[in-house]
């Protein structure tokens, strides 16, 4: 029975080598379905993965504290429902909430930033002193700040590496200045570059500052808009958010039933929804793939039925001979599971390029998975069988009389 | 299949290896059926080399089909050594035509993309015979049509004569008890016709195959030793050969003018 199998293979394998420029057009369908899934699922999920690096690397239990009175905009910092954020909030969470390690006050906004010879726009934080530590940061020359620093509201700043380039060329940026508008501030620390964050933003043309300094002397608002926490553990993220809540609610005399006025998001809630808009685009998709993969299938059977009718006497001479319906069948399936499998291991082949290529464009690993590309060969031999199956019948039940006087 | 059915040996106690009965072929045409073969009478008996002559609309296409049991009658019994055909299925008729019959074609009918040793070796493949098995007994079957020395030639390399001889090699590989020849040397000269007919003799003559060879060359037909000429689906002459014997082989290609004996 083996030897049967075998037999079919080979030939399946010689009528694909005899009509080459035919078996190539026809694979063309599949070995694009084949290579649009493998780029697809391993870019997709490859940006996954770097998100939710991005993410965790931000710090996995960090939580946000927004007014959403600054977050409607700075025009009408006194909106209705709006609750004012303040330092003291920040202190006070802290202080009260066992669940929260660090907090920090913070607000931002951008301007123009002007070095001794270049200026650029660029992003300012005002921030406290626990700020590089609840978001990760590093310093890569030059000092952190210290807490005195903003109780003293001394006019220094870190820049990032992106915002130092701009400004600096190659220089190193420590200890040099830099002025926003009138206001003139040094440079104590160059931050360790931090990349793109997952709305695609440059986190490094940044320019960090004391919180007071930034309230007071570049936007002229008196509480900050955002207040960072982090929590004592990733497992504590939740307990953690419910208590700044309440304590939040307290300090402002909130009766139940009036809502909040702020906001408190969580990172680990931003890794689910990039987990889950990445896993639904790998769906998504898959789906066309599939499409794709049923256009070359449909090719497939086209062929197949062309061979087929090519092939009339020969098989009439098989039945002839003593080929049972079984026989045949199996002949003309393998036959275009060959040239499918075939498709797919060019498309496999081919897509795992594309992948790397597009992969290291966009500056992420491509997740190649082997079970995907296990996958995706054992799929598209499945489509050409499946779309064998109708040519395959036609051979097997053609009458052999008619079969052999067939020219 | 059943034990029954394809028992290689099993053949009634008469020795016969054909018998038919009443055979009766209607083919449905629409508003119109053709009677093609209407009461068929005949036995065969096992080594006997037998020529079914007749012109075309005889039947003779007919009694072909229903012999190498690729068409079953409609009504009769066909018996090929002990099996009922009819009571058959697609995949048993084509078991028993792979174990019992050997064809050999007017137009060879090999696989052109095929080598002469993989054509001799496809019957053994669908008998499911192992590879090594199926290499040697093919040589030695091509050796026995002398053509030893063309095994890796492809149909279109090799002469009508040496594509012919193949075939018989494909139809004897599986040691079947009828070989069937349809005009066997329908497509080639005089001089290669008689290598075949001489082939066909000695096979005959040396081994005791059976065969049964249809024509309408007067000249071919009578290499065998019985002839049996059918008109309008009926058999109107079953006599020996002058070989045996028997009156002259007759003009079948004459017979649409005159009545036979």
């Amino acid at each position: 029975m083996l030897a049967l199998w075998i037999e079919c293979f080979k030939m399946g394998l010689r009528e694909l080598w005899r009509h080459r420029l035919r078996s190539m057009l026809t694979m063309i369908g599949m070995i694009m379905g084949v290579s649009v899934v493998i780029i697809c699922i391993s870019v997709v999920q490859g940006v996954k993965e770097s998100l939710i690096g991005d993410i965790r690397r931000a710090g996995r239990n960090m939580i946000l504290v927004i007014s959403e009175g600054a977050e409607k905009g700075r025009s009408n910092p006194t909106g209705a429902a709006a609750t004012r954020l303040t330092r003291a909030d920040a202190e006070a969470i802290a202080m009260e909430c066992d669940s929260v390690a660090m907090t920090c006050a913070s607000h931002g906004t951008q301007a123009i930033v002007a070095s001794d010879a270049e200026s650029a726009v660029i992003e300012l934080n005002g921030v406290e002193h626990t700020y590089t530590a609840i978001r990760n940061w590093g310093v890569a020359e030059g000092r952190d700040f210290e807490p005195f620093d903003i109780i003293a509201s001394r006019r220094v700043c870190l820049i990032g590496e992106t915002a130092a380039r701009e400004l600096f060329g190659d220089r190193n940026p420590v200890n040099e200045m830099v002025r926003i508008g009138r206001l003139s501030l040094r440079v104590i620390g160059l931050l360790e570059p931090k990349g793109f964050n997952p709305l695609g933003q440059d986190e490094d043309k940044v320019i960090i500052m004391p919180l007071p300094v930034l309230l007071r002397d570049v936007m002229a608002v008196r509480d900050p808009a955002v207040i960072l926490c982090s929590a004592t553990s990733d497992e504590s993220v939740e307990r953690a958010v419910q208590e700044i809540r309440d304590l939040l609610r307290q300090r402002n005399r909130l009766n139940e039933g009036d809502k909040d006025g702020f906001k408190v998001t969580t990172l680990k809630e931003k890794e689910e929804q990039a987990r889950t808009i990445s896993d639904q685009m790998t769906l998504l998709m898959f789906f066309l793939a599939l499409v794709s993969l049923a256009v070359g299938g449909v090719g497939i059977m086209n062929i197949m039925l062309v061979a087929v009718t090519e092939r009339t006497r020969e098989i009439g001479i098989r039945m002839a001979i003593g080929a049972s319906t079984k026989a045949i069948n199996r002949q003309f399936l393998i036959e275009a599971g060959v040239i499918s499998s075939a498709g797919g291991a060019v498309g496999i082949a081919l897509g795992v390029i594309f992948a790397m290529l597009i992969a290291s464009a966009i500056e992420i690993e491509a997740a190649l998975s082997p079970w995907v590309i296990v996958l995706a060969f054992l799929f598209s031999a499945g489509v050409g069988v499946v779309f064998g199956l109708w040519p395959a019948r036609r051979a097997a039940g053609l009458n052999p009389i008619e079969a052999l006087r067939h020219d | 299949m059943t034990d029954t059915t394809t028992r290689k040996s099993g053949s009634p106690a008469n020795g016969s290896v054909i018998d038919i009965e009443d055979l009766h072929k209607i083919y449905d045409a629409g508003e119109t059926a053709v009677h093609a073969l209407r009461g068929v009478n005949l036995t065969i008996r096992e080594g006997e080399y037998i020529a079914i002559m007749g012109a075309s609309g005889s039947g003779k296409s007919t009694m072909l089909n229903i012999l190498g049991a690729l068409d079953v009658p409609s009504r009769g019994v066909y018996r090929l050594a002990g099996n009922v055909t009819s009571r058959l299925s697609r995949d048993e008729l084509a078991q028993l035509r792979n174990t019992y019959i050997g064809f050999i074609f007017q137009n060879f009918n090999l696989l052109m993309r095929s080598t002469a040793l993989e054509n001799v070796e496809l019957p053994m493949v669908y008998a499911g015979v192992p590879k090594p098995l199926r290499h040697e007994a093919a040589l030695g079957s091509l050796a026995k049509v002398n053509l030893a020395d063309r095994t890796h030639h492809l149909p279109s390399q090799l002469s009508g004569g040496q594509q012919q001889r193949v075939a018989i090699a494909r139809a004897l590989v599986n040691n079947p008890r009828v070989l069937l020849a349809d005009e066997p040397t329908g497509n080639l000269d005089s001089h290669t016709s008689g290598e075949i007919m001489k082939i066909l003799a000695n096979l005959h003559e040396r081994d005791g195959r059976t065969i049964i060879m249809v024509s309408h060359d007067p000249g071919v037909a009578s290499f065998a030793e019985r002839v049996i000429v059918l008109k309008d689906g009926e058999i109107v002459a079953d006599q020996p050969t002058p070989r045996r014997g028997g009156p002259p082989v007759p003009d079948v290609r004459a017979l649409t003018l005159a009545e036979v004996v």
